[in-house]
């Protein structure tokens, strides 16, 4: 699902014009329950207030202070089938970014992936990933000496087959957006489980 | 019930005379602890101790009595305690010991009935709990880092995990410069960040973990002085926009131990903010 552009700057009539439309969308969003909208709608808002893209940088940790996240950062890339490859397990304290993607403050959707738990770690890196909360901070040290910040936007839980990749993934058109994604939902016969818990993250600043 | 306690009690008064121990009650002779004394006839000039206030069946108890010289017909009962050994141990005292009955789970009374030597009673109880199953043992500690390895000015993640009632814990390392201080969630966890000291020279470093004031593990630490504190840059360039590529559906990031069993979370589509 695409989403909107910055919009450009407005008097105040029209700012509250604009408001009232979103509210209205945005309730119109939540009466349907569908999720893959409520993203556009976030996002939309988040763009207003959003950082320009950074240059690309590959990120080395990341921190969610509400969370109590502080981890290193390791890369995934995809597997044979073109899915994105699972996290190491011998590593459940790490998260990952994937580094087919855009890197986090660059324009586009970045992603980082981490464990919910591994059969050797019931808390791993992400494991209260889905407590988290709309402006809440996420801050990805990157190599180039740089931090780039960014506020939650929504938390999304998905069943795995049927996993929104055009809400996750999509186009940003040009805004720098952060994913974080772990899973969730209920348990399958084989102690996996059956959804993704996907953090869904705008760009407010660097430090 | 009570004629055969004294029958009995006057036996051990003949064998504590002689100064040799003999076995008094069996479980099935006690009285239960609420019929074996009343609170019109107590006496503190008595008492009796058992050397644990719980045990499993089997287990051996040491019991401890105090009393007038020259008292007697002393004797000790309880359901939850058989083979029962006194002997004297002067000074007034009486010392013995005995073996948890194999009974229910549960608290028992233990009681001590005797005549001093002016004929008044003597009485005095204890508590005894039986467990069958043994406790859980306590929770080994454990020592996590996020990263075996770094560099000057580098933050490490430190996770200790101890049992719920440890005071403190916190890593040392001449790698973070001394002491790190952890702060607990209440729970046995306890968290913290340890920076690799400015000063640091390359080369392999203990970090030392305590719980509760002792040391209970070491793990390796590597460090590289040197590089401006900057982590090591990936192997990894990012790709040019025109070569990123989108993954296909989702992504694997958990597997629950083998003891689990709850679910996470609902598994419905849904989202908040």
């Amino acid at each position: 699902m695409p989403e909107q552009p910055t919009p450009p700057r407005r008097d105040g009539r029209a700012r509250r014009a604009a408001a009232l439309a979103g509210a209205t969308a945005l309730a119109a969003v939540l009466a349907c329950g569908c999720s893959a909208s409520a993203s556009s709608g976030s996002d939309a808002a988040a763009a207003a207030k959003a950082a320009s893209a950074l240059p690309a940088s590959v990120p080395d940790r990341i921190e969610i202070p509400d969370i109590k996240v502080d981890a290193p950062l390791d890369t995934v890339g995809l597997d044979a089938q073109g899915e994105m490859q699972e996290p190491d397990f011998a590593k459940p304290d790490d998260a990952a970014w994937y580094k087919d993607g855009p890197t986090p403050g660059e324009a586009g959707a970045a992603a980082i992936v981490g464990h919910m738990d591994t059969p050797q770690a019931p808390k791993a890196v992400f494991f209260n990933l889905k407590t988290l909360k709309k402006g809440e901070e996420i801050q990805v040290h990157r190599a180039d000496g740089t931090t780039a910040v960014f506020a939650v936007d929504e938390v999304g839980t998905y069943k795995k087959d049927d996993f929104p990749t055009d809400k996750v993934y999509g186009d940003t058109h040009g805004a720098a957006r952060l994913r974080l994604i772990t899973c969730g939902g209920d348990l399958t016969a084989d102690r996996h489980w059956d959804s993704n818990v996907v953090v869904f993250a705008h760009l407010t600043g660097r430090t | 019930m009570r004629k055969a306690v004294t029958l009995a009690a006057v036996a051990l008064t003949s064998t504590l005379a002689l100064g040799a121990a003999a076995p008094v009650f069996a479980a099935d002779a006690s009285p239960s602890p609420s019929s074996s004394h009343n609170a019109s006839s107590s006496d503190s000039s008595a008492s009796l101790r058992l050397s644990v206030a719980s045990g499993k069946p089997g287990a051996e108890v040491k019991v401890t009595v105090k009393a007038p010289q020259g008292s007697t017909a002393l004797s000790v009962s309880s359901k939850a305690l058989e083979d029962v050994r006194l002997s004297p141990a002067g000074d007034g005292t009486w010392t013995g010991t005995a073996k948890i009955a194999k009974v229910a789970d549960g608290n028992y009374g233990v009681s001590l009935t005797g005549t001093a030597p002016d004929g008044g009673k003597l009485q005095a109880t204890a508590q005894l709990t039986v467990r069958a199953e043994t406790p859980p043992p306590a929770p080994t500690s454990s020592l996590k880092l996020s990263a075996d390895s770094g560099r000057p000015g580098d933050k490490v993640g430190v996770t200790i995990r101890t049992a719920a009632d440890a005071k403190n814990a916190y890593v040392t390392s001449d790698a973070f410069g001394g002491r790190v201080d952890l702060k607990s969630d209440g729970h046995g966890t306890w968290t913290g960040t340890a920076v690799v000291a400015k000063g640091v020279k390359t080369g392999y470093y203990g970090v030392h973990a305590f719980a509760g004031g002792k040391e209970f593990d070491t793990v390796k630490f590597s460090t590289e002085a040197g590089g401006g504190g900057k982590p090591d840059v990936k192997p990894v360039t990012p790709l040019k926009p025109s070569e990123h590529k989108t993954p296909k559906g989702s992504v694997n990031t958990g597997q629950a131990p083998a003891d689990t069993a709850a679910a996470a979370g609902t598994a419905e589509a849904t989202t908040h903010a």
